[in-house]
């Protein structure tokens, strides 16, 4: 069994905190992405996993077992450097190889372990070579031989793609998916590119500053982001954040009043009169021309467009900051023209401008006590 | 756009010519000159101060292969560089890796290697000359502390050339420990992460990461160390001056003696085309070792 | 390990001591608060090491000079200009790497001598003006700097000289200093050519001057003169690596990977 369990683990170096309160349960055969910008505390966390850092404060389990004091060794898990860490000395059979080896395998169950791994990731042919007459991406295949050839119960990756140019990440993104459908163990990959989670995660974990914000499937993060910050991170281009204030009916903004439907006022009411922040992402926000059809409409000047083939996105201004809607590349728009936009709020969401956290259903406290 | 001299090769050549010039002047008159007059001196029977010099072809090289000076000569620094070339490597690889690890007053202890590297050889002869004297000499001093009667580590044809190898591992380790210090951190500290994760011991992980991947500075090292045990022989003047008997004399010194103290221009010569010998098959085992086997990137 | 630390101290604590010790002392061990300078005082007077330290500067420094000068424009050349006859005069500088000019004394002796140039310090000078390790080390150091940078000199209409000495020269400063350690190490240490080029105390380099005055001594060595004397040769050595610790070890570091 190779779940995880993370108990109010801790990470401290001297007086700096480098992880908070991190409290999370990973099952067996998830694929798991941390995600989060340079310095949140993701990688330090897989390190924590791995047994290459110590724990300052907390349990971690794997499997039923509390690792804290086991070695790196005896976890029985395999680490993917972002830099390969190959053995320049060694061919690429023996670099697959250094495992077993430590752990005294018999020659030919090795042989046989390394040439299957090999065969799955299509690196037989390379075997003889060595880690600098090969390019990137395979190298980066050799790292993931010598990481499942042992078998572990974990695999865990720390941005292993951010070497690569784009057309390779692409590729190996989908080449890791299939190799955690086939292989069925529990992985833990970290990474900073919102992409590489969205595409490849059961769940992903946000991490900002050492404390998970968020833990959900690339979906449930997508439509329902937890806070400001996980709104801005996942999606790209980001999700528009609008600061105004909520009235009877409608939420104003700089010059402009956006009606708001029926059942979104019931669920804010005791939020009247009070500063929101409002959370829409660009495809959201619709180009409807010339005419408008709909209440939710505003008329804005389009500062600029940008087109970018299958896409094309227009930039505005509006109550002093920017918003981008997502508009069809094929259309003509010009900038500097004042254009209808509608709002879709179906999957809009408001924010508390203090905490940035997203007001749920339930929530009935007062926004300004926060 | 204005190129000037560059562009025309009749100016790159007399400037690139005109350049080189000096270190050309000086490499001739102090190295090529030297080598290839030498060479030919060696042909010849003359001694110092006498205008006549006899073209004996190679009769000054068959009396050295007679010579019993000469082959003790030779005997002496292979055994001299047999003894302070792995020592210093060896002793310099386990200091690099204790200074390299985590531990205290780090600046300290390299610095402790290291020094004797700036001191001349010349002032480390006197000091380790009566840390061997017979007698008050330190280590006869810390001997009679355990009852053990003096020993004359200079005067004895036993002990002298391992008391002139240890001075010598004393002054050089600490200077080839920088070049493995500098080897070391050139290792990633992650392919360490990996032995850990993996489950290699430590003394696995050194022998089958951290010694390959020295193996570069493992045979710079061992060039350096080769080369010095045969062109420095400033102790040897200063301590024993050869002896006893011949029993500390190294190639340079004996060219010493036969060039300054018996005159013998052509036997002179004779031995310094050896010696050039000897460091051209040094140079050539360099040479080789460029091979793509034990240089990784 | 960290005993063999304290062991390798031991030599140079063992000078100190025998050095401040009264000399009648030098031969014993016993711990008394019995401390002089008088062997300093001695050693200085009985001979003329202030003659000798002024000639070991003159000369080390004098090499140094113009092995800068040598070896930069030298390395230029190799770094930057393509001309008749590269490829060959790069080998015959690889020469000098591969015979080290130490076991050339005697041919060099007999040079000296046809030029006149015996016991003088420019004799103990001159083989070392040329530099093949210098070329090597400022060649890399050259080519690495951006040739636009160069071109942007020629347009401001700099000349060759210039050229070399405003955009290449400050850029190699690391190099230079690299170098200039491990020249200055180097020459300063150096004894057996001295030996056999000095003759008068006017020439003599302190290592020469050292040994002389150790062995000078005919009954027996008067241990705590010498070490003194030793002391004292060592000790503008042992300062300046105390002081520029970080930048002896990255120059001798850097001198390896030629």
């Amino acid at each position: 069994m190779a779940s995880l369990k993370f108990e109010d683990i801790e990470k401290n170096y001297d007086d700096l905190t480098v992880v908070k309160d991190l409290n999370l349960e990973i099952n067996d055969e998830e694929f798991i992405v941390f995600v989060g910008p340079s310095g949140c505390g993701k990688s330090t966390t897989l390190r924590i996993i791995a047994g290459l850092e110590e724990i300052s404060k907390g349990n971690l389990y794997i499997g039923d077992k509390s690792v804290n004091q086991v070695e790196p060794k005896d976890r029985n898990v395999s680490m993917v450097f972002q830099n390969y860490a190959l053995f320049p000395h060694l061919n690429v059979y023996d670099n697959i190889a250094f495992g077993l080896r430590a752990r005294k395998v018999p020659e030919k169950e090795i042989k046989e372990l390394v040439t299957n791994a090999a065969g799955i990731l299509g690196i037989k042919n390379l075997l003889a070579r060595k880690p600098k007459e090969l390019s990137g991406g395979q190298q980066q295949r050799v790292a993931l031989g010598r990481s499942i050839v042992r078998k572990p119960e974990v695999f865990l990756m720390d941005e292993p793609l951010s070497n690569l140019d784009a057309n390779l990440k692409v590729q190996m993104r989908s080449e890791i998916t299939k190799l955690h459908k086939e292989l069925k163990t529990t992985t833990i990959y970290v990474t900073h590119d919102q992409i590489e989670a969205m595409t490849m995660a059961d769940r992903i974990v946000i991490m900002k500053d050492g404390v998970i914000q968020q833990v959900g499937t690339p979906k449930e993060v997508y439509n329902y982001p937890n806070n400001v910050f996980v709104g801005k991170f996942i999606g790209q281009p980001a999700m528009n954040f609008i600061n105004g204030i909520l009235k009877e009916d409608a939420f104003i903004f700089g010059e402009y009043m956006l009606p708001l439907p029926i059942q979104q006022i019931d669920f804010l009411r005791n939020y009247i009169g009070q500063e929101l922040i409002l959370g829409i992402r660009p495809e959201d926000i619709h180009y409807e021309g010339d005419y408008s059809l709909q209440k939710s409409s505003l008329n804005i000047k389009v500062d600029k467009v940008e087109l970018l083939g299958s896409e094309a996105y227009a930039y505005m201004n509006v109550a002093g900051e920017e918003i981008i809607s997502r508009i069809n590349p094929r259309l003509d728009i010009k900038s500097q023209q004042n254009l209808n936009f509608y709002f879709d709020l179906e999957w809009a969401h408001f924010f508390n401008p203090k905490s940035k956290n997203r007001l749920r259903k339930t929530e009935l406290k007062n926004v300004v006590n926060q | 756009m204005k190129n000037g001299w560059r562009n025309s090769t009749f100016k790159v050549n007399f400037y690139s010519w005109l350049f080189l010039l000096p270190s050309l002047i000086f490499l001739t008159i102090f190295t090529f000159y030297p080598i290839l007059k030498t060479i030919y001196q060696s042909f010849f029977q003359s001694m110092q101060g006498e205008h006549d010099s006899v073209f004996i072809g190679l009769d000054n090289y068959k009396y050295l292969m007679e010579d019993e000076v000469f082959w003790e000569v030779i005997k002496n620094n292979i055994w001299y560089a047999l003894g302070t070339v792995p020592t210093s490597i060896i002793l310099a690889m386990m200091m690099a890796c204790f200074v390299n690890a985590k531990i205290r007053a780090k600046s300290w202890i390299r610095t402790f290697f290291f020094y004797p590297t700036v001191i001349p050889t010349i002032a480390i002869a006197n000091i380790w000359l009566f840390i061997y004297t017979p007698g008050y000499g330190l280590i006869n001093h810390i001997l009679s502390w355990f009852g053990i009667g003096s020993v004359n580590f200079l005067g004895q044809s036993e002990t002298v050339m391992a008391a002139m190898i240890v001075m010598i591992v004393w002054k050089q380790a600490g200077y080839f420990m920088i070049f493995y210090l500098a080897g070391l951190q050139n290792i990633p500290t992650n392919l360490y992460e990996v032995a850990k994760i993996e489950g290699t011991s430590a003394w696995n992980t050194f022998k089958t990461i951290t010694f390959p991947l020295l193996m570069p500075t493992t045979l710079f090292v061992f060039i350096i160390s080769l080369t010095n045990a045969f062109k420095l022989v400033d102790h040897i003047i200063v301590m024993t001056q050869g002896g006893p008997n011949n029993a500390s004399n190294l190639l340079l010194y004996y060219i010493y003696q036969v060039a300054f103290r018996f005159w013998d221009k052509g036997l002179a010569s004779a031995l310094t085309v050896i010696m050039l010998m000897i460091m051209v098959i040094i140079a050539v085992i360099q040479f080789f070792s460029l091979d793509r086997k034990i240089h990784y990137s | 390990m960290y005993f063999l630390a304290l062991l390798w101290v031991i030599p140079l604590l063992w000078l100190i001591w025998t050095a401040i010790r009264p000399s009648q002392l030098a031969t014993s061990l016993s711990f008394s608060v019995d401390f002089t300078l008088d062997n300093f005082i001695d050693a200085w007077q009985k001979a003329p090491f202030a003659q000798y330290y002024l000639n070991t500067f003159y000369i080390v420094f004098g090499i140094l000079i113009v092995q800068l000068i040598t070896a930069t424009l030298a390395a230029y050349v190799f770094a930057r200009l393509n001309f008749w006859g590269k490829k060959v005069i790069f080998i015959l500088i690889l020469v000098q790497l591969m015979i080290p000019i130490d076991v050339l004394i005697f041919p060099n002796y007999n040079v000296l001598r046809d030029l006149s140039l015996l016991n003088t310090k420019l004799g103990i000078m001159i083989p070392y003006f040329a530099t093949a390790f210098g070329i090597f080390l400022l060649r890399q150091r050259f080519k690495s700097v951006p040739y636009e940078l160069e071109e942007v000199a020629k347009l401001e209409g700099c000349g060759i000289l210039e050229t070399i000495w405003k955009v290449y020269v400050p850029l190699a400063k690391p190099t230079y200093i690299a170098f200039g350690l491990v020249s200055v190490s180097y020459h300063w240490s150096s004894f057996l050519w001295p030996l056999i080029v000095t003759d008068s105390a006017q020439n003599r380099p302190l290592t020469v001057g050292l040994s002389l005055f150790a062995q000078s001594f005919e009954t027996g060595a008067q241990w705590a003169e010498v070490s003194a004397a030793t002391f004292m040769v060592i000790f503008p050595l042992l300062l300046a690596f105390f002081i520029f610790q970080k930048e002896f070890i990255s120059s001798f570091m850097q001198s390896g990977i030629k």
